[in-house]
């Protein structure tokens, strides 16, 4: 277990990209000092832009009419760090990453990002408002899952730093090792952080609930009618990966692209026809809670697709919250 | 005055004067209210007025009365104008829509209040209209208004069916225009870098567009995919496009509710570039959108002497 | 880097209008590069995602059949823009293609049994794959008899009307073709296809029935299945919803749990019945 300020830390990573909370919305951007890197107790946005950036061209052509004219992007295999991801951050590129991953398509532009990636995760002594990470298995405030180098902030300047990865250990082998008493000071924080966070929203069984109450209007009916149909909770949201394929033109060169796109919005399920299987906010609504709390875990093993990082009970401007839908859904399918 | 709301709801939802009556209620994070939709009489107890009721429930409004309900709604000044400008637009009749109108001392804006608070998960969270606080901790609901609030015209509704509460006076035509006076008086280059700077930021939620109720095209020009006006990807002149298209869709509609600035997780100051459309069209026009429901906006309507001297 | 994203060059080879409406045309392309032909291996059900550079992508069904050669057959109903482009493509012009994606008809599980294909308008681009797979000689006598049922407005509107004339040769086949009212010179069958695939009874005992259609089609076409006595895991069909990226990464064409670009498209309806879904 090693010890350091935020500087001292910031140099041994030095050679590398470093993305990190910037700016008016404490956004992952590239920073060039540690100066730069805010210490929000809570992000916003999620670090997934990192990972999987708003706008990404799959590939450019210079002629339309000639496919044979299709030349891939240049690919920056060299590593860069992304500091201060949360471990409920880390645990959602984990998820994407099984998506990503699945079956006879590897995407490999969200591969070679998290394999050249050092994931810096900092441990969260206070939950953030709407945090619920406890409330899944194997997860909480200081699980170290899906990082690189895991953070206990001790105070205002320091912090308890640990390898958690061959990667992450080499990176950190040079900073002086923690005192037992910073040791002692980090496993108070944690119990603070464990303590504290909210463990009560149900989840082993959520996904059968969640079934169960696909068709009940009565249990949908309490939060469609104020969804406004924005895409936040889905563009804040770690997890949520959903993307849109489109062409364009850039003067006398062309692209296409993936840019997020969110289950929120009408034109999601759109068809060229006209006819649309979510045609409301009702059904829209229900996908991505369906999605996040039963889908996911159906299709794809033993974990929700929600990491409980409460970025979306936070930012909703209509006060759609996870963790009621989740603990509604319980109660009314017992 | 809460008391009062109540009353009148649980009377025209008994009557069966209404089907529903959209107003708020208590939310489930600190400085929280969200828009609840009461159907039953005794359901009125779970609705609440204080600061933290934000949001122009006015798209509620037109939304519910086109699925075929007869809607009551608790509207303040804002809420109000935004019924008068979709009843101007003739999107529904003033018999179908109810109005309990509350004169409104001012919102506060949510997103202001989580930056001054920090985490408050846990803590005991009061908000009402002298001061907002958590624990000990204490500040006057004044400091943490909206920007649109402050420089809210007509925070008494225009249209109501019922009046609660006492008659609130606006601010005043130069208090108004204040911030769209340091906007306008920008030179190009700092209002270009305003809009760059500003508008670079944006995620495309499309939440300004979704929790603003004259924004109601059944097919949005940023969605509309032949002809496709913009690119859906972060270009800065996408950005700028959309934005700025959006805005444009608003002169002499928008009632500066504020609403688009409050839900915008990029924290886009919409109100500024706003009050200043509104400033040109009430000179231009003499028109204040959703006053007159019987005026459709100026940008809807020609007249032989309409000014014509910014065209250029 | 793997990049599922990125289309391999077609040529089109030969293009011509399918329905008399001139509202569905079909295409048959050539891939390009030998060896990535060599990989295009596909079975019927699959389908494809064809890139218009400039306009985009949108998926289709593959309506050859591998039996037939290197050239693959598309059917596209001009409807949006990707369509619209297509339609505006002339013999000799270049596209990208992805695939083949998805999921086949389980041909595999059919052998031994006799096969109902039941098809309405449109959807019977992948039913025209799957018959030529199944009566191709090396194949034909590993299955029982074969049923078709096939329906369309007015004759005009029928697709592949050059294959179903040499169908009707076929031995161990009945070809049921109907439309919806009466025309002049038709001398098939006339009424919806539930009805008409009722009156046509085909027998149930050792059989799977595939149905595609117009949502409208399949809801009175499953019960008249029911009653005789398809079972629900004897029943498939291939279902469409949009599409962006086909290989399940994109999170769009969701029915419950399963997306149907690689779970499908091809699913039973027993498959169904255990889905929570938007359709």
């Amino acid at each position: 277990m090693k010890v350091a300020t935020k500087k001292e830390l910031f140099d041994c990573l030095s050679g590398m990209k470093v993305f990190a909370p910037v700016g008016k919305n404490l956004r992952f951007a590239e920073v060039s000092s540690a100066d730069e890197i805010a210490s929000p107790e809570s992000i916003p946005l999620s670090p997934k832009e990192a990972f999987v950036p708003q706008d990404e061209t799959l590939f450019f052509y210079d002629n339309p009419e000639d496919p044979t004219s299709i030349v891939e992007p240049e690919i920056d295999e060299k590593p860069f760090v992304v500091w201060g991801m949360h471990p409920c951050d880390a645990k959602a590129m984990e998820l994407i990453g099984k998506v990503y991953t699945e079956g006879s398509y590897t995407d490999g532009y969200f591969v070679r990002r998290y394999n050249a990636s050092v994931k810096v995760v900092i441990g969260c002594p206070v939950p953030h408002p709407g945090c619920f990470c406890g409330s899944f298995e194997g997860m909480g405030p200081f699980s170290k899952s899906g990082s690189d180098i895991f953070l206990i902030p001790l105070d205002d300047e320091r912090f308890l730093v640990e390898g958690t990865t061959e990667k992450g250990e080499n990176l950190i082998a040079s900073l002086p090792d923690a005192t037992d008493e910073d040791i002692a000071k980090g496993e108070a924080q944690k119990k603070k952080g464990e303590d504290a966070i909210d463990r009560s929203v149900p989840t082993e069984n959520i996904e059968n609930s969640m079934q169960a109450l696909f068709d009940s209007e009565e249990f949908w009916e309490d939060i469609y009618h104020r969804c406004m149909g924005c895409g936040m909770c889905t563009y804040v949201c770690p997890s949520c990966y959903c993307f849109d394929i489109q062409d364009e033109r850039i003067g006398n060169k062309y692209r296409r692209y993936r840019v997020w796109d969110s289950c929120q919005f009408g034109l999601f399920t759109l068809e060229a026809s006209g006819h649309n299987p979510r045609p409301t906010q009702k059904e829209r609504i229900r996908q991505r809670m369906m999605h996040k709390l039963s889908f996911f875990k159906l299709r794809y093993g033993d974990e929700h697709l929600c990491v409980g990082c409460g970025r979306c009970v936070a930012i909703c401007p209509v006060g759609i919250d996870i963790r009621d839908v989740a603990k509604r859904a319980e109660a009314l399918a017992k | 005055m809460i008391e009062k709301i109540r009353e009148i709801a649980k009377n025209w939802l008994a009557e069966g004067k209404v089907d529903v009556v959209i107003g708020f209620g208590e939310g489930t994070t600190p400085f929280s209210a969200k828009p609840i939709f009461i159907t039953k009489p005794d359901d009125v107890e779970k609705l609440i007025w204080n600061p933290l009721c934000r949001l122009n429930l006015a798209g509620y409004v037109r939304r519910e009365i086109l699925a075929g309900r007869k809607v009551g709604v608790v509207a303040k000044g804002c809420d109000s104008r935004s019924i008068g400008i979709l009843l101007a637009e003739k999107q529904f009749d003033r018999k179908d829509v109810s109005i309990i109108g509350v004169p409104c001392q001012g919102m506060v804006d949510r997103k202001t209040l989580m930056k001054k608070f920090g985490n408050v998960d846990g803590e005991k969270v009061s908000a009402d209209w002298n001061s907002i606080s958590v624990g000990d901790k204490s500040i006057s609901t004044e400091e943490v208004l909206s920007n649109a609030c402050r420089i809210c015209r007509y925070p008494t509704p225009v249209h109501y069916d019922e009046l609660v509460g006492e008659k609130i006076e606006g601010v005043s035509i130069e208090e108004h225009d204040k911030p769209a006076v340091e906007m306008l008086e920008k030179n190009r280059e700092d209002r270009w870098k305003f809009y760059t700077e500003h508008f670079g930021r944006c995620i495309r939620c499309y939440a300004c567009r979704q929790a603003c109720p004259t924004c109601y095209c059944d097919e949005c020009f940023v969605d509309s995919n032949d002809p496709k006006w913009l690119e859906k990807g972060q270009h800065p002149t996408d950005l700028m496009l959309w934005n700025l298209g959006r805005i444009y869709h608003q002169v002499g509609r928008c009632v500066e509710c504020g609403s688009c600035e409050s839900v915008c997780p990029m924290d886009i100051p919409f109100t500024e570039i706003l009050a200043g459309m509104s400033k040109r069209v009430r000179e231009l026009y003499d028109y204040e959108s959703g006053i007159a429901v019987d005026e459709p906006p100026p940008l809807q309507t020609f007249k032989t002497d309409d000014p014509q001297e910014f065209i250029m | 880097m793997d990049n599922p994203y990125k289309p391999i060059p077609v040529e089109l080879v030969d293009t011509y209008f399918e329905t008399n409406d001139r509202q569905l045309k079909s295409f048959k392309f050539r891939i390009l590069d030998e060896d990535v032909k060599k990989l295009f291996d596909y079975k019927p059900g699959q389908f494809a995602q064809l890139s218009v550079l400039g306009k985009g992508e949108a998926p289709f069904g593959i309506a050859s059949s591998p039996t037939e050669g290197d050239e693959l057959l598309f059917t596209i109903n001009r409807i949006g823009s990707v369509t619209q482009a297509l339609h505006e493509l002339e013999a000799g012009d270049k596209i990208g293609i992805r695939g083949p994606l998805g999921n086949w008809y389980p041909v595999d599980k059919f052998e031994g049994s006799d096969i109902v294909i039941v098809g309405g308008g449109y959807a019977f681009t992948t039913l025209r794959s799957l018959y030529i797979y199944l009566r191709d000689p090396s194949r034909r006598s590993k299955f029982g008899k074969i049923t078709i049922v096939y329906g369309a407005r007015e004759p005009g509107l029928l697709l592949y009307r050059d294959d179903l004339e040499e169908w009707k040769n076929d031995e161990n086949l009945e070809l049921v073709l109907t439309i919806d009212n009466p025309a002049e010179g038709w001398t098939g069958k006339v009424g919806f296809v539930p009805p008409v695939l009722k009156e046509t009874a085909p027998s149930s005992e050792n059989a799977y029935a595939v149905v595609c259609g117009p949502p409208v089609m399949i809801k009175f076409t499953l019960p008249v299945l029911h009653e005789l006595g398809f079972s629900k895991d004897k029943i498939y069909t291939s279902l469409e919803m949009r599409m962006k990226c086909g290989i399940g990464k994109c999170g769009r064409c969701n029915i419950g749990h399963k997306y149907i670009c690689v779970d499908g498209p091809v699913f039973s309806m027993a498959e169904l019945d255990e889905l929570t879904a938007d359709l």
